[in-house]
């Protein structure tokens, strides 16, 4: 039977068996969610690239252990975010030649880098969302993103910004109340100038 | 914010509603933009590193089939030493009394004194309970032995006995160790597939194992060759006896049995 007929669980039980070409499509269907999660969390397109190759290998080697206890894409999703925290861990584990300090001689916290809209093709839909993230800052928008979008447990979050949970459950509750906030204003002012401009 | 407030907070805080989120999520995921070019690429490559491991369980299964092998001629070598040790014990039984010797093979054999073997044949009789029996039921054989002789009234002096129950001791001990070394060896071996043999025997001649001239090959009735690895300068061939689930381990120099297992009806 030809890959095109089979259903989505059909194709995955061939997948499951070894069926070469099942793997093939199984992993296609996969790649722009495992892309997308890897991009949000490593930032650019090359590291994501990457990770996209490595959580989609183990992707395909875990295949005979998926039993279905989720959905696939879902298992798919939490392998893209394993798969990058490792490599994410295992960068900070290197040693660098440089140390953050602050003038007063502490430790300062990593600095969030991480650009969380790379690789977005905006669209006037979603124009209200860009607004919102890009008027709140970042370490806030990255903590909301990395919760709600990327579902990642608050330690692996602390782990991955270099802060305390305490600080990761803070950033994530002001983060969505300045989103929030936000995106109210971006409907009001759109309300406004779509109101204007009917009365125009 | 205080700490107190931070702890409380769950991910259900904030004012994010699921809606917000699910549009976030469509935003953040749905929208990235994907290169075919690179897709396609990155599941080649993905499929020809799963390719490239397709062959490496297969030296795996070699190098554990090694260590089996080394297992076996360990389970053969504490075989022999208890078959050794009990031949040596017979004829130091015999030693003191033919009677003795009767009794105590009587007992533990179950045999008639006419199916007694003579004395010269006692190391053979011995090994030969090694090579007919599963190697897991040889050991408990051996300890029965032990146990008879040393339950005998007919047998020599209180210091002979304490002697004989510690070179008895050591024996049981050496084959229980055995035993449960060859428990864990037929665990292995069921781990791998019928399917699998093919090319781990492939593989395993691919790699230097040696391969001998059928003519030189030792004779053996209803025996499938499964393979031959050079283990200690001794050469040690497979081999699965033909619709029985029971393989043999033996040195082609001597065409001995080393070691055979049963792994049962599978």
């Amino acid at each position: 039977m030809a890959h095109e007929l089979l259903s989505d669980s059909q194709l995955l039980l061939r997948a499951q068996q070894g069926d070469y070409d099942a793997i093939s499509k199984v992993l296609g269907e996969q790649y722009q969610r495992v892309f997308a999660v890897c991009l949000r969390m490593m930032g650019s397109r090359s590291a994501a690239e990457d990770q996209t190759q490595e959580a989609l290998l183990r992707i395909a080697r875990g295949l005979s252990s998926f039993e279905g206890k989720s959905a696939f894409g879902t298992w798919c999703h939490r392998v893209a975010t394993t798969t990058c925290l490792d490599e994410l861990r295992r960068q900070r584990r290197r040693p660098t030649t440089t140390t953050l300090t602050n003038t007063d001689g502490t430790d300062a916290e990593p600095v969030d880098d991480v650009d969380i809209t790379a690789g977005i093709e905006w669209s006037d839909v979603r124009a209200d969302i860009r607004e919102a993230l890009d008027a709140v800052p970042v370490e806030f928008a990255r903590a909301v993103v990395l919760r709600d979008v990327l579902e990642l447990e608050y330690q692996e979050i602390a782990d991955l910004t270099g802060v305390a949970t305490g600080t990761v459950k803070s950033r994530i509750s002001r983060g969505r109340a300045l989103l929030a906030e936000q995106l109210r204003g971006n409907r009001n002012d759109h309300v406004e100038r779509l109101t204007n401009g009917d009365n125009e | 914010m205080s700490n107190d407030d931070v702890n409380r907070l769950t991910p259900d805080d904030g004012d994010l509603d699921e809606a917000v989120v699910a549009r976030l999520r469509s935003a953040l995921l749905d929208d990235v933009a994907v290169n075919d070019t690179e897709r396609d690429h990155t599941i080649a490559s993905v499929l020809a590193a799963l390719d490239n491991e397709s062959q490496a369980p297969v030296v795996n299964i070699e190098s554990r089939r090694r260590f089996r092998s080394n297992t076996i001629l360990q389970f053969a070598a504490a075989v022999l030493t208890v078959a050794i040790g009990a031949g040596a014990l017979f004829q130091l039984r015999g030693g003191q009394s033919d009677t003795a010797e009767l009794s105590i093979q009587e007992t533990s054999r179950e045999r008639s004194e006419e199916n007694v073997p003579p004395e010269s044949e006692i190391f053979a009789f011995a090994e030969e309970s090694a090579l007919e029996e599963s190697a897991v039921e040889a050991a408990p054989e051996v300890e029965s032995m032990g146990d008879t002789a040393l339950g005998s009234d007919l047998s020599g002096t209180e210091d002979e006995m304490v002697a004989d129950e510690m070179v008895a001791d050591d024996m049981v001990a050496v084959a229980e160790s055995a035993t449960e070394e060859m428990a864990g060896d037929i665990y292995e071996l069921e781990s791998i597939s019928v399917d699998e043999l093919p090319n781990f025997i492939r593989n395993a001649l691919e790699q230097g194992a040696t391969t001998l001239p059928s003519a030189a090959f030792c004779e053996f009735d209803k025996v499938e060759l499964l393979t031959e690895v050079m283990l200690d300068e001794i050469i040690v061939v497979l081999a699965r006896m033909t619709g029985l689930n029971q393989y043999l381990a033996i040195d082609v120099a001597t065409c001995e049995v080393l070691a055979k297992t049963d792994l049962g009806n599978e």
